[in-house]
């Protein structure tokens, strides 16, 4: 109890520090808290109470933004989760992706723009495809990290009880992996935040926080640039928190091995 | 706390004092020509329509004027204006629709020194694939249209065209996509139509057999000016020379980029792997030889019409003229 | 000389390799659309071939890469320091938690806009993005290992009479090591990453993400942006290698994540 007493102390301070300084500053670039938080307001949280107090522009452009995320975080989980334990159980397989995974690891996702938008349609779909796409590396080659490190006990704990493959995997390979597993899965939702931001950056975009958030660049608009900021933090922070409580409700059944 | 602070405050130290070595000063030495600033730098893109200023590169004729001018080249304008804002760049290469717009906010006042191009017809055009249903202004109407950047020149040089061709510009669904995208969102059917500009037009007739439904520079937005060079307001007042001399060098190229061969020799040497068959069959913009605030003041009522300025604004007041 | 199963598991790799390329391929022939638009492998990986002949491509890979190593060098040289002291004082590190939450989910992307406004778009623009999201990855892993160090190695220190910082020479810092070569392996991979993504949003000077964002205002330009992609993908992959192998030698008793 004291702890997040001290924690959440300590982050008001930080925030009141926040205000001090940019009150100071008075700096276009830099408009404090308060500013910035009746500039979320506005924007998103001024609605009728019947739609949970969100406005307009909230509904057409947080609403779908998370949408997307969403989507392409789900399909990344899905594929990577799937093939990585695939690729895990098999040296041979492991050996003959692990050069390619890590090379499309490595790519910077917008330059990938002419490629996405040719195989996929305008628009929604194409985000979620570029999404999806970085979300399936960390979380396959952490699936397959998982999968080829089992103990060797249980495998043959697993041959004697003479399980069958789907037994197999669903009793001691999955369990087994589970915790590296939700190490990429937490890597992969912050990929998703940034990547959703990406995404509505590219051709075809037509809403979404990230799109506001340029928007308002080009209109010189900082306070709505910092809004889309602040918000970006507070739901990565919850998603994260989230995640995190699952996967202890999750690892929580695992017996110690 | 404190040490997010520090860590927040050692990343702005160490990025200012990076930063330290690399402004420009460049108005200090007084020099022999009497320029306040002998040397400026302006922060160009590299498409075709920028050919005036590499030909007077080229030809030196910055140099005859007694000018130094050093080239930043940027991939979009919008990238060069914190640079100017805060005094690094003197001019940037701009579309004027973009910069009417942040001059009307307040946020960025500028004044026009030189015009770069204005719309010819041929130059912008809406193109459809051979086989479809498209064939004039009327037909856009519910159908998708791609442009370049949402309400920006492209938008509202379609809307006018469409208002006088007698249909509603309001039932135009735009979608952005950029230039070198469009053929290919146009090919896969993700669009009904796009909206493009040299060299693209010519490629995508070229490479799919495009065809033109509307002439994007036909009336009634003919020889509208579509882009400049910009300055911040008050700096032509401070520089009084300079920019009467960037103005005369440039006037002198935009006269020598009336002669098509002169730009085609010069493209070559700023754009990266233009194809000769583009490059002989594009359309060429309009390059003016003096600056007309009866010109610039036609967009801005076109787009305080359309609803894009909220403030009225003189042409005169921000368009320069030396002496 | 590589062993037996190196080169086992090179020539798996290279069927890797060799199957996603056969792939491009024939994506790229099946005539979904025009091959300038999307280009077979064999266009691409001819023209990556190419650039590397090219002296202007590879001025701006050399800048490129300055910008990446002097990022991550930054990066390390704050987060370490900063998750010795974090992992080390618990009230502090739990007071900042909250702070940390909401800081790190923030794309790096969205902040391009912020700190070109403030930086220009300059080597600083880049290094801040690059340092902003570099710092995680290392800051967690540090904290993550200290967490790990053994207990009764430090009781026996101190029962012995050495003071904190001796405790922490001597045993909290060789046993973090390898966690602290992990994060800065991951965020060296970031690193590269945002460099491209940086130079390709905020234009000025040299570098493989301007050279891509150039390549993308002329018509046929896509065969040049996906060349360099290559480029990019490539660099990832050597460096990701060389780190690893970097960490095997150094912490063989370590099993690598």
């Amino acid at each position: 109890m004291r702890a997040i007493l001290e924690r959440w102390t300590v982050f008001v301070l930080g925030v009141a520090g926040w205000q001090v300084a940019t009150m100071a500053a008075d700096d276009p670039f830099f408009p404090t808290p308060r500013v910035i938080v009746g500039r979320m307001y506005d924007l998103w949280f001024s609605g009728p109470a019947t739609r949970l107090f969100l406005t307009d522009g909230a509904v057409g452009n947080v609403l779908p933004s998370l949408a997307r995320l969403g989507a392409g975080f789900a399909i990344g989980v899905v594929a990577g989760v799937a093939l990585g334990l695939a690729v895990g159980r098999s040296q041979w397989a492991y050996d003959v992706l692990d050069p390619v995974l890590q090379f499309f690891r490595a790519i910077p996702p917008p330059t990938l723009v002419p490629v996405f938008i040719v195989l996929f349609s305008l628009g929604p779909q194409m985000q979620i495809a570029s999404i999806a796409f970085s979300v399936l590396w960390p979380v396959l080659l952490n699936a397959a990290d998982g999968a080829r490190t089992v103990e060797p006990v249980q495998l043959e704990t697993a041959a004697v009880f003479r399980l069958t493959t789907a037994e197999r995997l669903r009793l001691v390979v999955v369990p087994s992996a589970l915790p590296k597993i939700f190490a990429g899965l937490r890597l992969s939702l912050s990929l998703s935040l940034i990547l959703m931001v990406f995404s509505e950056l590219q051709p075809g975009a037509a809403d979404g926080i990230g799109f506001q958030l340029v928007e308002a660049t080009t209109r010189f608009d900082y306070e709505t640039v910092w809004a889309a900021i602040v918000l970006l933090g507070v739901l990565g922070y919850l998603l994260n928190m989230g995640l995190l409580g699952i996967e202890r409700r999750v690892l929580s059944w695992q017996r110690p091995a | 706390m404190a040490r997010c602070r520090a860590l927040l405050g050692i990343l702005v130290t160490v990025s200012l004092v990076a930063g330290c070595g690399g402004s420009d000063s460049g108005g200090d030495d007084g020099g022999g020509s009497g320029l306040e600033r002998p040397t400026i730098k302006v922060a160009m893109l590299s498409l075709p329509m920028n050919a005036p200023y590499y030909i007077a590169v080229k030809e030196k004729l910055f140099e005859k004027e007694g000018l130094k001018v050093e080239t930043q080249p940027v991939q979009q304008s919008t990238q060069a204006y914190p640079a100017l804002k805060n005094g690094t760049i003197d001019i940037v290469f701009a579309n004027n629709s973009s910069m009417l717009l942040g001059h009307d906010k307040g946020d960025l006042r500028i004044n026009l020194i030189t015009e770069g191009t204005r719309l010819t017809p041929g130059f912008m055009g809406v193109l459809v694939m051979p086989d479809s249903p498209i064939q004039a202004a009327k037909d856009l109407e519910g159908k998708s249209v791609t442009v370049h950047v949402l309400n920006n020149i492209q938008a509202i040089t379609l809307n006018a065209i469409v208002r006088a061709a007698g249909a509603d510009p309001a039932k135009l669904n735009y979608r952005q996509v950029v230039f070198p995208q469009m053929a290919a969102v146009m090919e896969k059917g993700d669009v009904d139509a796009i909206h493009v500009t040299e060299p693209f037009l010519t490629d995508a007739k070229q490479k799919l057999g495009a065809r033109v439904v509307v002439d994007g520079g036909g009336a009634p937005v003919t020889d509208l000016p579509l882009d400049g060079y910009f300055a911040l307001d008050g700096w032509a007042k401070q520089n009084p020379k300079t920019a009467a001399a960037f103005q005369r060098a440039m006037r002198k190229a935009q006269e020598m980029a009336a002669d098509r061969e002169a730009v085609e020799a010069v493209l070559p040497t700023f754009v990266r792997n233009i194809s000769p068959e583009v490059a002989s069959a594009m359309t060429m913009p309009a390059f003016p030889v003096a600056n007309d605030a009866a010109h610039v003041q036609k967009l801005i009522d076109l787009m305080r019409e359309q609803g894009q300025l909220s403030n009225p604004l003189d042409a005169k007041s921000i368009v320069y003229e030396a002496g | 000389m590589p062993g037996r199963a190196t080169v086992r598991r090179l020539a798996r790799g290279a069927v890797g390799v060799g199957l996603v390329v056969g792939v491009s391929e024939a994506l790229g022939r099946a005539g979904i659309v025009h091959q300038d638009f999307l280009p077979p492998a064999s266009t691409i990986l001819a023209r990556a071939a190419a650039l590397a002949a090219d002296t202007d491509f590879l001025a701006d890979v050399r800048a490129t890469l300055t910008a990446w190593a002097l990022g991550l060098l930054i990066a390390v040289g704050v987060a370490v320091p900063l998750g010795l002291v974090l992992g080390n004082i618990p009230v502090v590190s739990n007071a900042v938690t909250t702070i940390v939450e909401f800081l790190r989910p923030i794309p790096s992307v969205a902040l391009i806009p912020l700190v070109a406004m403030l930086f220009g778009t300059g080597l600083e623009m880049k290094l801040t993005v690059i340092v902003y999201a570099s710092v995680w990855p290392v800051l967690f892993n540090t904290v993550y290992g200290l967490r790990d160090v053994d207990p009764v190695a430090k009781d026996t220190l101190r029962a012995f009479g050495f003071g904190r910082l001796a405790v922490l020479w001597h045993v909290a810092i060789p046993a973090t090591a390898p966690f602290i070569a992990t994060g800065v392996r991951m965020a060296a991979a970031v690193a590269l990453i945002l460099a491209v993504t940086a130079e390709m949003f905020g234009g000025f000077g040299d570098g493989i993400g301007i050279f891509i964002a150039e390549a993308a205002n002329y018509p046929g330009g896509t065969t040049d942006t996906l060349a360099a992609t290559v480029w990019a993908g490539v660099l990832g992959l050597l460096i990701n290698t060389a780190l690893v192998r970097g960490e095997r030698r150094a912490f063989p008793w370590a099993r690598p994540r």
